[in-house]
């Protein structure tokens, strides 16, 4: 009877743990890996190859639209860029870095329609610059994907600090 | 047999069931159904909360445990003078206080503070040695401002703000 019961609770406990990790892939989770895959991209190893790179910036040129709107408040991240000009670009600051490891937390998808969403989340990024600097930034972004082909993409990209002075 | 040796013996029982109960299916039933009240509970009704950091002394010290209450804004509006859990990142949580709400118009002059243009009194800021300007700041909609109650420490180094709502967490036990 007992062995029963513990055998109950086990099967139970895998089974939440199977639901979460293999069975949920409604669009919401799907939305939350593009932006997953889009932080692991961006980051850089300590010493990554360039063969590693430019496999990485293939996969990251998928991630967003063919035209993707940004918002960061600064003039040159303010406008319109094609998402080969946004892979150049995070390739750029990642040659001033050492390493850098980006994070996409807390992230929250409303669905608006079957193709479309929009996604708040937090992202952090601690990096090393080759000059040996330490970065540490905290920001609150808000994500609008779109689904093309299948496939999820970002169509714009604002940020914000959490606590704006 | 005396009192004392009825009451040893039914202490001695009850202390050896607690520490060593008997794994029978009522034991398992038990455990399951505690396991999820307290899941529920410290999940969605009060989240521990470990306190590191100065940035609200005197009220809150340096090192401290406390309850965030986050049911506590699913039912009445955040008013100013309360001071609120804010998710940072991940989890890594914010202690503040509100000291304004949306459409406020905040700033310091000389370390004091000022909301829409009048000074604003604040009972629970103890040796105020702050030397703050922050000019002029609209709070945007659906955001509140919060600042910490320490502030000797220089502006740049004492994170404050305007937050979203959609951050605050909650509230505090005590």
């Amino acid at each position: 009877m007992v062995k029963k019961f513990i055998l109950i609770d086990i099967l139970l406990l895998v089974g939440v743990v199977a639901y979460f990790v293999f069975f949920r892939t409604d669009e919401r989770e799907l939305v939350k890996k593009q932006l997953i895959e889009l932080a692991r991209l961006s980051s850089k190893g300590e010493s990554e190859k360039t063969t590693t790179m430019i496999i990485k910036n293939q996969s990251l040129q998928k991630i967003f639209a063919p035209e993707c709107e940004l918002h960061f408040g600064i003039n040159m991240f303010d406008g319109k860029f094609s998402n080969l000009q946004l892979v150049n670009s995070i390739s750029q600051a990642n040659m001033y870095l050492q390493s850098s490891v980006i994070k996409a937390s807390d992230i929250e998808v409303f669905l608006i329609d079957e193709q479309n969403a929009e996604a708040d989340f937090t992202g952090e990024f601690k990096g090393r610059s080759k000059s040996g600097e330490y970065i540490e930034e905290v920001r609150a972004l808000s994500a609008k994907m779109q689904k093309i082909d299948g496939e999820w993409v970002i169509t714009a990209i604002t940020i914000q600090k959490v606590l704006e002075k | 047999m005396s009192l004392p040796l009825v009451f040893f013996t039914i202490m001695s029982g009850f202390i050896k069931n607690f520490f060593f109960p008997k794994l029978n299916k009522y034991f398992f039933i038990r455990l399951s159904v505690t396991v999820v009240i307290l899941t529920v509970l410290f999940s969605f009704v009060l989240m521990p909360a470990f306190i590191n950091g100065r940035s609200m002394e005197p009220s809150y010290s340096a090192v401290g445990f406390n309850f965030c209450t986050k049911l506590k804004y699913k039912f009445n509006p955040i008013q100013v003078g309360d001071v609120v859990v804010i998710r940072y990142v991940d989890k890594k949580f914010f202690l503040k206080r509100v000291v304004a709400l949306e459409n406020d118009v905040v700033e310091f002059r000389n370390g004091v503070l000022f909301v829409n243009g009048v000074y604003r009194y604040e009972p629970y800021i103890k040796n105020n040695q702050c030397d703050w300007n922050l000019p002029p700041r609209l709070v945007q909609k659906n955001h509140v401002y919060v600042v910490g109650d320490n502030r000797t420490m220089p502006m740049n180094q004492h994170q404050f703000g305007q937050v979203a709502v959609s951050r605050v967490v909650g509230g505090v036990l005590w």
